[in-house]
């Protein structure tokens, strides 16, 4: 009904909208049905009045007593003028036209032709002359008449004829509509709320089922948290419970096996990278150890002790500089990503480029700060550079590329190299898939968890010229941009 | 050893059939002596001279009349004057209290007991009336082409004097009306000109006031438009077979109504002042208004 409403309101609103229905439904057949009812009465009870009245006028008018004629055709009518299976006015014609007796004196007037029946009164004489037993009826302006012979011994002595009017109906229908009226509105009242209260109860299970879930997503591997008391409920919703609950621990173990994998990810990716930086630490070190004897040796000079003195306070700060990025990697701390995260791990990688001659060009649109957190980012930038270290042919150009977008930051890695086949590319994120002899196999797929926990995606695109690792991560959890 | 036992138990089983049949035969002639014993009831005949369904009136004038006459009264109703007069003729009934024509149509057969005394005198009169709304109608001569309502073909006040009166206009009834209606009753000739079944009716003057008295709702959708000469009051009459003897009690008790309490509260109800003995010659009216008419109403002795 409205889709994006809440089980709570959609519910008890469902059960009282059929509630509702129910009961309009059950007083329009009611209805209906009383309306039958009253066209069947007032048929009946029009066919038996004058019948009555036609055997009783017989024995009247057999013997000429106007006076209990006039009696006997009243009494039907006396002190019941509202009734509605009454007829209008009641009149006895002869065969000319003529009162005999009539309900209605003012209207029909003794002993003078009918002429209240109108135009029609000839209608009614014809058929009455063709009618021996069985009443004839006559349908004319908003009337409908019961015309009937009335005889004694099979001689015809009058014709009785009832007029109803065709709207006498309409206050009984009224007063059945207003019946049931107000018998639905009773109804409607007191079904309602307790639709209302219906839902409501059998909502709150699954409002209780919504809050647990939402509870275990959050609070994840907190054992008291993920108490609910929906999970002793009998049926599908206890049974669905349990089942989500299973779900989420295996799910929050799951996570907490992927934290441990990526830390010995990042350790693993900090032992490829071991060898380099020693060799980054050790080159300045050589440097600096020449720089001391050259000082030792000529060091009364002036200038040669400030040009030693220099070098060596070059080649401390590169190793300081590469000590400072390889703390980060070490020890991740809570901050958020800056420029400079990306020169550290150009730094961090210097060794691993120029083992193998490559060309690390970076291409930075220029940002400043962001809110993304520096460590998983980090990582991830680092495990696609190694791969791309890894996959470049010899004295080849890695170009990596930064852009920032109004509400994402888009990472572009591409090298060289032979392009990664098309079977292998669908199964690339999955852990241990890697092709690296070096790697653990679990380097692309941490990325991708990362980025996806981070509210981004990874995607590849593999040419015969160019392999490209496009990551692309909002600014915003929240927001789908990507 | 056992015989004699039997023939004593023989014994007292004839004893006891013996005493049954006695009983029985006891029973059996109280019964035919009260039978005996027990007086014939006074049959009396009530017609529509009198507004007869007063509440109560007829229960409670019937156990006046029994405690004073000693012997059961039944009370017998027909619907028209006609029948009561035919039952009075035949010794069927004892006594009725019937109207001053069929009185004076046959006054050889009926012994006079009674005349009420309606407002002093033992007269009454015949009213014309019209609807009440109904303001031109003067008398019976602005009545040509209506619907008339008539009591009944015995009755004096409504039939006999309308149509001598209609008589004495030069007029004959079943040219002048539209069409001529028998109600059966003073107070229906009231009811259908109410109604407007007839547009004007004749009726005994005494029954109108009475009503007028005691249900004006009725009376008051009427209007009197004429009121007749005098005529005697309707009589209590007896039967020629009624015994000397019958007849003298029941006429001493009905004179002497007015003189005890629960007959004086009787008489209240009919508003009727007491009974008299008049002189017969009260009815001659009457009488020269059945001789005019002779020739027109088919009369039987």
């Amino acid at each position: 009904m409205i889709p994006h409403l809440s089980f709570r309101y959609r519910i008890p609103i469902n059960l009282a909208a059929a509630a509702l229905g129910t009961a309009l439904l059950i007083s329009g057949f009611v209805l209906w049905h009383d309306i039958q009812s009253i066209h069947h009465d007032a048929d009946f009870a029009a066919n038996q009045l004058g019948l009555l009245l036609a055997n009783t006028l017989a024995k009247d008018l057999a013997i000429d007593d106007q006076w209990q004629a006039y009696l006997d055709l009243t009494a039907p009518f006396r002190d019941n003028r509202e009734n509605w299976l009454l007829p209008a006015f009641a009149v006895v014609i002869d065969g000319s036209g003529k009162t005999l007796v009539s309900s209605d004196p003012k209207r029909f007037p003794l002993a003078l032709s009918a002429t209240a029946l109108k135009a029609y009164l000839p209608s009614i004489l014809d058929m009455a002359a063709h009618t021996i037993r069985q009443p004839a009826y006559l349908e004319r302006d908003h009337f409908h008449f019961h015309i009937r012979p009335i005889s004694s011994n099979s001689q015809f002595l009058a014709t009785l004829v009832l007029g109803f009017e065709d709207d006498r109906l309409w206050p009984r229908y009224l007063l059945s509509i207003q019946q049931i009226a107000i018998g639905t509105a009773v109804s409607i009242l007191l079904l309602l709320p307790l639709g209302w209260w219906l839902g409501r109860r059998l909502a709150r299970p699954l409002t209780e089922l919504q809050q647990c879930v939402t509870r275990w997503a959050d609070q994840s591997g907190d054992k008291e948290a993920t108490q609910c008391a929906v999970e002793n409920h009998h049926g599908e919703l206890g049974l669905l419970a349990r089942r989500i609950q299973q779900v989420s621990q295996q799910l929050s173990e799951r996570k907490q096996i992927e934290k441990q994998l990526a830390h010995t990810e990042r350790q693993a990716a900090l032992g490829r990278l071991a060898a380099g930086i020693a060799h980054e630490i050790n080159n300045p070190l050589g440097g600096m150890l020449t720089a001391i004897a050259i000082n030792k040796r000529h060091g009364h000079d002036p200038t040669v002790a400030k040009d030693t003195i220099d070098l060596i306070e070059r080649g401390l700060q590169q190793i300081r500089g590469i000590v400072a990025a390889l703390l980060v990697e070490v020890k991740p701390e809570e901050r958020t990503l800056e420029p400079k995260d990306v020169q550290d791990i150009a730094r961090l990688l210097g060794t691993k480029l120029r083992g193998k001659g490559l060309h690390l060009a970076i291409e930075d649109t220029g940002w400043e700060h962001t809110q993304l957190p520096a460590g998983p980012v980090r990582q991830v930038l680092l495990n696609l550079l190694l791969n791309a270290i890894q996959a470049s042919p010899e004295n080849t150009r890695i170009h990596l590329s930064l852009q920032a977008d109004t509400d994402q930051l888009v990472v572009r890695i591409s090298n060289t190299g032979p392009p990664i086949p098309a079977e292998q590319q669908q199964r690339l994120f999955e852990p241990l898939v890697g092709n690296n002899p070096d790697g653990n196999g679990l380097g692309l797929w941490i990325s991708d968890q990362i980025v996806h926990r981070l509210g981004g995606k990874i995607q590849l695109y593999s040419t015969t010229e160019h392999t490209v690792f496009e990551v692309c991560i909002p600014w915003e959890k929240s927001n789908e941009s990507c | 050893m056992w015989r004699p036992r039997a023939s004593g138990r023989s014994g007292h089983a004839r004893l006891c059939a013996g005493i049954f049949c006695a009983l029985f035969i006891l029973y059996s002639a109280s019964r035919a002596a009260s039978a005996d014993q027990a007086p014939r009831p006074l049959s009396f005949g009530i017609t529509a001279v009198f507004p007869v369904d007063q509440e109560n009136f007829l229960s409670d004038w019937k156990r006046y009349l029994e405690t004073r006459l000693g012997r059961p009264v039944q009370f017998v109703r027909r619907k028209s004057y006609a029948e009561i007069t035919d039952m009075l003729l035949s010794g069927q009934l004892d006594a009725a209290w019937i109207c001053s024509f069929p009185y004076v149509l046959n006054r050889q057969q009926f012994r006079l007991l009674a005349t009420p005394v309606f407002h002093g005198e033992p007269y009454y009169r015949s009213y014309l009336i019209v609807s009440a709304d109904d303001h031109k109608t003067r008398g019976y001569r602005d009545l040509k082409g209506k619907v008339f309502a008539y009591v009944e073909p015995r009755s004096n006040t409504g039939y006999l004097y309308p149509r001598y009166r209609l008589h004495q206009l030069g007029l004959d009834d079943r040219q002048f009306f539209r069409d001529t209606v028998f109600t059966w009753a003073h107070a229906n000739v009231i009811r259908a000109v109410a109604e407007k079944m007839a547009d004007a009716g004749a009726l005994d003057g005494y029954i109108w006031e009475v009503i007028r008295h005691r249900q004006p709702a009725l009376a008051i959708r009427t209007r009197v438009v004429a009121r007749s000469d005098k005529f005697g009051f309707p009589p209590i009459v007896a039967s020629a077979s009624t015994s000397e003897e019958t007849a003298g009690k029941l006429k001493k008790i009905l004179l002497e109504m007015h003189l005890d309490p629960d007959g004086k509260r009787l008489l209240d109800k009919l508003d009727l002042d007491r009974m008299i003995l008049p002189s017969p010659s009260i009815y001659d009216s009457v009488e020269a208004m059945v001789g005019t008419l002779a020739g027109k109403l088919a009369l039987r002795p």
